[in-house]
């Protein structure tokens, strides 16, 4: 237990530089965003008010005003979101191969520390669970800052209605994802991505156990677990009405999620106690 | 410790953070506003039977909301098992708790009938692979040994373009289906009225029969909604209401020649019953919301001087009493909520969120003497904590009960 | 004690080692000898588990390697085993951190001896400091065996002589050790025991020792009867 908190810190610490650099790029993304769609909606409002001669009151009763929404939906908002979900899918494996590739073969020191393996297993599957809720939390706080500073930058008549920040993210299909509006399933959110952060550590050490050969079952693993968990659905989908209930149904998904998550960890730990290469 | 002070931090700030959002999320759930009815006019002895049933929204959680004279009750603050399950009609929840194994598939509140002895079930399903698309699943259950009889039968004919049961009723061992059948009859949607009446013993199709053709369908055939607490409960009869011109619904009757009729098909006469409506009702009846209760058809309806609430015995053809409300807001969603209970008219007044979302209209609620049409009581929904502003959220009031 | 028993491995269809069986005893240093192949690398990384074996046994102090022999046997292979953006002081912190026995004087000890700062990244070690630093990390542990891969290959004269001055101080003592090697010169006053693989068979094993007073013979010699016949 000891050395599995000494392994996280440490996977932590090795990712920390990009990890800020990724929580910079958002801050500052989506800072410079809201400033700049404010500044522009307000310049496009006065365009169209002295184009077509309209008061304000006209032009916000033909067009309608502003709300935080408006930017939400823009790639200022949402690619700096997009980016640090892509880094941290590419981080899944790099977590694992940067032990391996090059001259500096840290994999020897690590599978070599007077600790279980699988201790190694689940620090790296930790942190990188810990990397994707500190962005959420990051999220959160840096949410209603920048919904502040819109406000105040869009004139009090254009703003059309004052948003929090569950309506924020209720208001964006990729954020109401991301944070689901109830705790239950927001764990279920991440179980299934957690469930798949495990399938895929465990085909990357098929991979490194197995290489050219590993590549195979790698992949046949992964393939294997997505078509095994999406199994009830295309079971039910022959038939137009579901014999079954639908809290029986979230069982059987639950049932299988469990199951393949303890397959995958069962599978790991032996791959990574007895099979793997250096 | 130093080393640590990284992951300390990430850990920490993220626990907290998004421990307090969800957090301040859950708790915000529980603090869903109360309601009271105030009275403007009349005896508040009058509400205490009264139900009014609607939901609220707050930060993006719906609940379901009952409010009474004295109290405001959230059936549920949206558990996660809620949620999941959906909200269903009651009585469905109801029946699925008794009957769990019979319950399996079955969602159509309309293709249920429920006696003292048994529970019947049919409901047109599609079929990838069948030919005729739509197939009968039909089930019933024996209340007093718990026994399911289920199968499933081809339905005779074409019904690729689909159809949906009306109603359900089992009569004398046989079990009665009513279904309106989609059509395609040169190139034109139409649709037809059948009943099919199903051996439940041997599991055979009986007898297919047209009840309403679609030339019928066509001048404006329509099922007339009971006021009884479910469709679930034995009927004699189904009945139609034909309102001349179905494409003649905004006024003015176009061809005067066709007048509304009232049809009854009684299940065990096993024909239909042409019931003429007196001349007074025959303009009205167009843009009239219906009801029957028992052998009694109501006829509502609404206009600048008020509610016109008509009672038309249907055994003995003849208007038994009429009269009319001033009952009136132009606000109001057009089919607004109303029960004929104890000789009175009870009317929820409410105004359509979707519609009209800045309308500040509280919802108003009636009670009326229905052979005098005296106004007996009068009331309005006010959040209880005044400063509650309950019209900025999604306040909707769409039913209510009469204990 | 290590044991080796009937140890074959297997890269696809060619076997690498093929039932080699020896033993490694505190106190002692075995060298093991190949001209050419895999065998000896392979031997190591599959005492220390890094690799699968297909068939044979091996056990340290009749126990198969587990986490806590990791505290007894250090393997200290010819490649960079810390992050190259660590300092070395980083380096033995990390080695502190997991290792129950590591010994920081001795670590401190050795440091010194190598002339080497610890504010150095990994990362600007040569060959032979890399190699310096690999010991380091390896003797400062209070281990009872250290397996160590060709120490040797391609590091300069001065730093193989640092090295070799190693084998014969306290910091040895009465450890075990077992080197892979194929320059023979610079150690052979220091083994104990040899023994010479071909193609994935043991060839010969021999004590020195007692080859030069029975036979007469030093390991070249042996070496030179045994490969080239």
């Amino acid at each position: 237990m000891k050395s599995y908190i000494k392994l996280v810190n440490f996977e932590i610490n090795r990712f920390i530089k990009i990890y800020l650099t990724l929580l910079i790029i958002t801050l500052l993304s989506q800072f410079i965003g809201v400033i700049v769609i404010a500044k522009s909606k307000m310049d496009q409002a006065h365009e169209v008010m002295g184009e077509q001669n309209l008061s304000e009151q006209a032009y916000l009763h033909d067009y309608g005003g502003f709300t935080f929404a408006h930017f939400a939906s823009t790639l200022w908002f949402v690619g700096p979101i997009a980016l640090c979900i892509i880094a941290l899918l590419f981080y899944c494996l790099m977590i694992w191969y940067r032990d391996w590739f090059g001259k500096n073969t840290f994999a020897y020191r690590l599978l070599m520390l007077p600790t279980a393996r699988i201790s190694l297993y689940f620090s790296k599957a930790s942190a990188i669970l810990l990397f994707i809720i500190g962005l959420l939390a990051f999220q959160l706080i840096i949410l209603p800052l920048e919904n502040t500073l819109f406000e105040s930058l869009i004139q009090d008549n254009f703003l059309q209605t004052s948003m929090d920040v569950s309506s924020i993210l209720q208001s964006n299909v990729m954020l109401g994802i991301i944070l689901p509006p109830y705790f239950s399933d927001f764990l279920i959110s991440y179980g299934i991505g957690m469930m798949f952060v495990f399938v895929l550590f465990t085909s990357i050490l098929f991979e490194r156990s197995f290489r050219l050969k590993g590549i195979v079952f790698g992949i046949l693993y992964i393939i294997a677990a997505v078509l095994l968990y999406l199994s009830p659905l295309f079971i039910l989908s022959n038939e137009t009405y579901s014999v079954l209930y639908s809290e029986e149904i979230f069982a059987i998904f639950l049932v299988l999620g469990i199951l393949i998550t303890a397959a995958s960890i069962v599978i790991g730990n032996w791959l990574i106690s007895k099979r793997v290469l250096v | 410790m130093k080393r640590y002070i990284t992951s300390i931090i990430l850990v920490c700030m993220s626990i907290v953070i998004i421990g307090t959002y969800y957090g301040k999320k859950m708790v915000s759930a529980n603090d869903f506003p109360n309601y009271s009815i105030k009275t403007l006019e009349g005896h508040e002895s009058e509400i205490k039977n009264v139900r009014l049933k609607g939901t609220v929204e707050k930060d993006d959680i719906s609940s379901n909301v009952t409010i009474t004279s004295n109290e405001t009750i959230y059936q549920s603050q949206q558990s996660f098992m809620d949620r999941l399950t959906g909200n269903n009609e009651p009585k469905i929840a109801e029946l699925k708790k008794k009957h769990r194994s019979f319950m399996r598939g079955k969602q159509n509140i309309y293709s249920f009938y429920q006696d003292e002895d048994f529970i019947a079930y049919a409901e047109a399903v599609y079929k990838f692979e069948s030919a005729n698309k739509f197939m009968f699943n039909i089930g019933l259950l024996d209340l007093a040994s718990n026994k399911e009889i289920s199968f499933e039968h081809a339905i005779p004919g074409e019904t690729s373009n689909g159809l949906h049961v009306l109603d359900v009723q089992l009569i004398h061992s046989k079990l009665k289906v009513v279904t309106k059948n989609y059509l395609y009859i040169n190139d034109e949607e139409q649709s037809e009225v059948h009943l099919y009446t199903f051996d439940l013993a041997n599991q055979k199709l009986l007898n297919d029969e047209v009840i309403i053709t679609p030339e019928q369908m066509k001048m404006g055939y329509d099922v007339i909604d009971t006021m009884e607490n479910t469709p679930l409960q034995p009927r004699k009869s189904i009945v139609f209401i034909k309102r001349s011109d179905a494409s003649s619904q905004s006024g003015a009757l176009v061809n005067n020649t066709e007048k509304p009729v009232i049809f009854e098909y009684v299940y065990e006469k096993n024909q239909l019953e042409t019931i003429q409506l007196p001349e007074t009702l025959a303009n009205r009846v167009v843009t009239s919301q219906n009801y029957l209760f028992g052998d009694k058809l109501y006829i509502i309806n609404q206009d600048a001087k008020g509610m016109h609430v008509t009672t038309f015995d249907i055994r003995n053809q003849a208007i038994t009493n009429d009269e009319t409300f001033l009952i009136h807001n132009s606000d109001w969603a057009g089919a607004f909520p109303l029960v004929i209970k104890n000789d009175r008219v009870y009317v929820l007044g409410t105004s359509d969120f979707e519609i009209n979302k800045t309308a500040n209209l509280r919802p108003q609620l009636f009670i009326a003497e229905l052979n005098t049409g005296k106004i007996l009581y009068k009331g309005e929904v006010i959040p209880k904590n005044p400063d509650q502003k309950y019209n900025t959220k999604p306040f909707v009031l769409h039913s209510l009960e009469i204990k | 004690m290590i044991e080796v028993n009937q140890l074959t491995k297997k890269f696809g269809r060619k076997k690498v080692l093929d039932g080699v069986s020896f033993t490694a005893n505190k106190g002692e240093i075995t060298c093991l000898i190949g001209i050419n192949g895999v065998g000896k690398t392979t031997t190591l990384k599959a005492i220390m588990g890094l690799t699968p074996i297909n068939k044979g046994s091996i056990l340290i102090d009749g126990e198969t390697i587990n986490k806590n022999t990791y505290e007894k046997v250090a393997f200290i292979p010819d490649a960079i085993t810390m992050l190259p953006q660590m300092t070395i002081k980083q380096a033995m912190q990390f080695m502190q951190d997991f290792y129950k026995k590591w010994n920081q004087e001795r670590a401190t000890e050795l440091l010194t001896f190598f002339k080497l700062d610890e504010k150095t990244r990994i990362s600007e070690l040569s060959k032979g400091n890399t190699a310096k630093i690999n010991l380091l990390m390896g003797l400062a542990i209070d281990v009872d065996y250290i397996l160590m891969d060709e120490p040797f290959s391609g590091i300069d004269i001065f730093s193989r002589e640092q090295i070799t001055e190693v084998f014969t101080s306290h910091l040895i003592e009465d450890r075990g050790v077992i080197i892979t090697t194929h320059e023979i010169n610079d150690i052979e006053h220091l083994i104990d025991k040899v023994i010479l693989l071909d193609n994935g068979i043991v060839l010969k094993e021999f004590n020195t020792e007692q080859m030069r007073q029975e036979e007469g013979k030093s390991v070249v010699d042996v070496m030179r009867e045994v490969y080239i016949g």
